[in-house]
């Protein structure tokens, strides 16, 4: 996870930050032979801005440079490449894929309806033929595994309980623990018999109780911010807007219960990505009323940058750290730098020389900045905007990963624990196992209970920050959080950073954006510790090794590249390892 | 110390290590190998027509399979129910429990509890391992106090154990149909 985390960033951080250089122009043309010309540096500036283009459409699925904001994709047909204009930007990009991935692990196939629909097909002594299996094509693939472990359970239950009763019957010497254990067990014995027949109701039950509690948690919270994009019961699967839901009067049951909000993390997080993408960038907004999130979730942030660059500026001018510390707080002085690096990124974008980084450099080299305000200086100095894009990028993103993971593993979890319910059902006969029916029920509980809690945390976050921004009277503020944190201004202009003004955004709220995405990424650890349920140990291994796959066969295979300098040739390795795994 | 220094010096003598373990031996007593009592017609009869009648749904719904299981389990059910439980040998040593002809020492054991059934007391003990799970031992009247003494010498004694879901639903069907009173 840490090798991934670290592969995306470094990623996204050097294909990103060539995304704009309007700025860096050579006004003048060198006469030696050896110096850049302006041509030359025009054709540089072209193909950085074609790869930051390729690196944002990939990422986003909008484009900064074509009008309507269309990505320019390949398109293979008949062995040959071609391009064409995609035009719809939630379909495409790795956050709105991702996004779309957590939307649609909210489709379980799992319903009670699954095992309604197989009893009614096998009900009467004359049934019916079909064609296809089970016969009914409403029914869930997972159910005829799930027969298949059940039928499996069945066969050693037939088998052991007839011997067992044969070599009694005979008084034939069997271990005597063995009768202990079945004539001990026998109620509950008969208990596991009919609920592992019952497992996969059970499983649809809660599947559909999860259904419930989602349009619960969603019309709950609804109102306060309603937002009909983010309807979950359109059973489409289409983020239409559905008045009854707004108004709280739908109540039709079969809707409720066969809801699929498919999309709507990809409206919860696109949208809170790709808003501010476009505002900092100075952009049409994508839709109409995008949303409030999305255009917090960066020009909040900026005026605080703003407001410990201005703090830096103070110390440049002489101020002590300590007094720098309280012109951090200080409302007065962090105005001043937001505006501040408002003009500082303006220069740089013009494309006129950076006097600002060596002033503050140096300023700062004298103050306890003396390390820090360099590094960040530098950085400034490469393309500020490049900077934050992909510090916030890179944030959201990995936090995006975090909860897809996370609501993977639950997903995997409910697929595994349903199909092998009668197993691990059946293991509730061993007393002391540790399993049984109760071990499997919490553990799915806990699952269940996970989708409508992360559905409920961003809803929550969604309204807090909503509320925030709407509060014309001023929110309660946190202590020690600078008041342009809370309520800055921005600016929109092609190619320029919004730290300037016009309206009012409150950083507050992306606060709140920020800690709804990693607090819901951490919810299903809180939920199972909570309810005292380990984590399936075969969903968590093979989590483990799809996420760290080449490291698992390495160190199965003994082999590690970093160790064996001699096997950096590539013949070598592959004959070292045929050789360790016994190939040709 | 002293349990040591009457180990016998010539281990492959038969008699010695016989007169060894009958010294070190704290208690024995032969009992059941089960609780069991015998069952009433009306057992039989009633546990016929329920099953019958489970037999009579499931034939509807075509699940031949649980038919099968259902009947295996009748089966079962009465071979335990007519099959008297022969005498077993239970003992209680320094190294641990010998019942008839497997022996578990201390350190397999867990804990145990008490329970009554068929009117017979019942240590139940709990292994380490996952299997057998738990151990059955009937005590004869009277020796409950004795035999729960040596215990709590090596073994935790739970007073209570609460019921996991299966038994407490199990617990909820028997009282439900009483198959001798039905």
């Amino acid at each position: 996870m840490k090798n991934l985390t670290k592969i995306i960033f470094f990623f996204l951080f050097f294909s990103l930050s060539f995304i704009k250089q309007p700025g860096y122009v050579f006004a003048q043309q060198s006469n030696s032979s050896n110096s850049l010309t302006t041509n030359d540096v025009i054709n540089i500036n072209k193909i950085v801005d074609g790869v930051g283009e390729i690196a944002v459409c990939q990422l986003t699925g909008i484009s900064l440079i074509t009008k309507q904001h269309d990505c320019i994709t390949p398109k293979y047909e008949n062995g040959q490449i071609s391009y064409v204009r995609n035009t719809d930007p939630n379909n495409f990009g790795i956050l709105t894929i991702t996004t779309n991935l957590i939307g649609q692990l909210y489709s379980i196939p799992i319903s009670t309806n699954d095992s309604l629909v197989y009893l009614k097909e096998n009900f009467g002594i004359v049934h019916p033929a079909y064609a296809d299996g089970l016969g009914a094509n409403n029914i869930h693939a997972l159910l005829p595994v799930w027969l298949i472990f059940r039928n499996l359970c069945l066969s050693i239950f037939i088998l052991l309980l007839t011997i067992i009763g044969i070599l009694i019957m005979f008084r034939a010497p069997i271990d005597q623990r063995t009768i202990f254990t079945i004539e001990g067990q026998l109620p509950n014995i008969i208990i596991i018999f009919i609920l592992f027949n019952f497992s996969f109701a059970i499983v649809g039950l809660m599947a559909d109780g999860m259904h419930v509690a989602n349009n619960f948690v969603f019309n709950l919270l609804d109102p306060i911010a309603p937002n009909p994009a983010l309807n979950p019961i359109n059973i489409e699967g289409n983020a239409q807007n559905n008045s009854n839901v707004v108004s709280g009067s739908n109540t039709d049951i079969p809707t409720i219960l066969t809801g699929q909000p498919n999309h709507i993390f990809n409206y919860y997080i696109t949208n809170a990505y790709i808003g501010p993408l476009e505002n900092l960038l100075g952009l049409t907004p994508l839709t109409d009323s995008p949303s409030i999130i999305g255009y917090n979730l960066l020009n909040g942030l900026l005026p605080g940058v703003g407001t410990l660059f201005g703090t830096l500026q103070a110390i440049s001018h002489g101020l002590s750290p300590i007094e720098g510390l309280f012109y951090m707080i200080s409302a007065d002085m962090a105005a001043p730098g937001a505006t501040f690096m408002g003009d500082l990124a303006s220069r740089i974008e013009v494309g006129g020389t950076n006097l600002w980084a060596p002033v503050l450099g140096v300023g700062a080299s004298t103050a306890a900045y003396a390390i820090l305000v360099p590094i960040i200086m530098g950085l400034i100095s490469l393309n500020i905007a490049t900077i934050f894009q992909v510090i916030l990028i890179v944030s959201v993103f990995i936090g995006v990963i975090m909860l897809l993971i996370m609501l993977i593993k639950a997903f995997m979890s409910i697929i595994f624990s349903t199909v092998l319910a009668p197993l691990a059902i059946v293991l509730g006969i061993f007393p002391g196992s540790g399993e049984g029916f109760g071990h499997w029920a919490k553990g799915l509980i806990a699952d269940f209970l996970l989708f409508p809690a992360v559905l409920g945390l961003f809803h929550l976050g969604y309204d807090i920050a909503s509320v925030i921004n709407t509060d014309t009277t001023g929110f309660f503020t946190p202590l020690f959080i600078p008041s342009s944190l809370l309520k800055a201004t921005t600016d929109h202009g092609y190619g320029q950073l919004n730290f300037a003004h016009s309206g009012t955004i409150n950083g507050l709220s992306l606060i709140v954006i920020y800690f709804t995405i990693f607090a819901a990424a951490s919810l299903r650890d809180v939920l199972r510790k909570s309810l005292g349920v380990a984590d399936n140990p075969l969903v968590t291994a093979a989590m483990g090794i799809a996420l760290g796959g080449s490291k698992q066969v390495q160190s199965r295979l003994g082999l590690k590249m970093s160790k064996i300098p001699e096997l950096k040739n590539t013949a070598q390795f592959k004959s070292a390892m045929l050789g360790k795994i016994g190939g040709p | 110390m002293q349990e040591e220094n009457i180990i016998p010096k010539n281990a492959n003598d038969k008699e010695i290590i016989k007169t060894f373990h009958q010294e070190t031996t704290f208690f024995a007593w032969d009992a059941p190998s089960r609780p069991w009592k015998k069952r009433t017609k009306a057992y039989y009869s009633s546990s016929i027509l329920i099953s019958f009648f489970i037999e009579i749904i499931l034939f509807l719904f075509s699940q031949y399979i649980i038919m099968m299981t259902v009947a295996a389990f009748i089966f079962l059910i009465f071979i335990l129910a007519t099959v008297e439980p022969k005498n077993f040998h239970y003992r209680v040593t320094r190294e641990g429990i010998l019942i008839e002809d497997h022996f578990y020492i201390w350190e397999e054991l867990y804990d145990f509890y008490i329970q009554q059934r068929f009117g017979r007391d019942v240590v139940y003990i709990h292994t380490r391992s996952i299997l057998p799970g738990i151990l059955l031992l009937v005590v004869n009247s009277g020796d409950l106090e004795n035999v729960k003494e040596l215990l709590t010498r090596h073994i935790a004694f739970r007073e209570f154990i609460k019921p996991t879901i299966t038994q407490m639903i199990g617990a909820w069907l028997t009282k439900l149909f009483p198959l001798e009173e039905l």
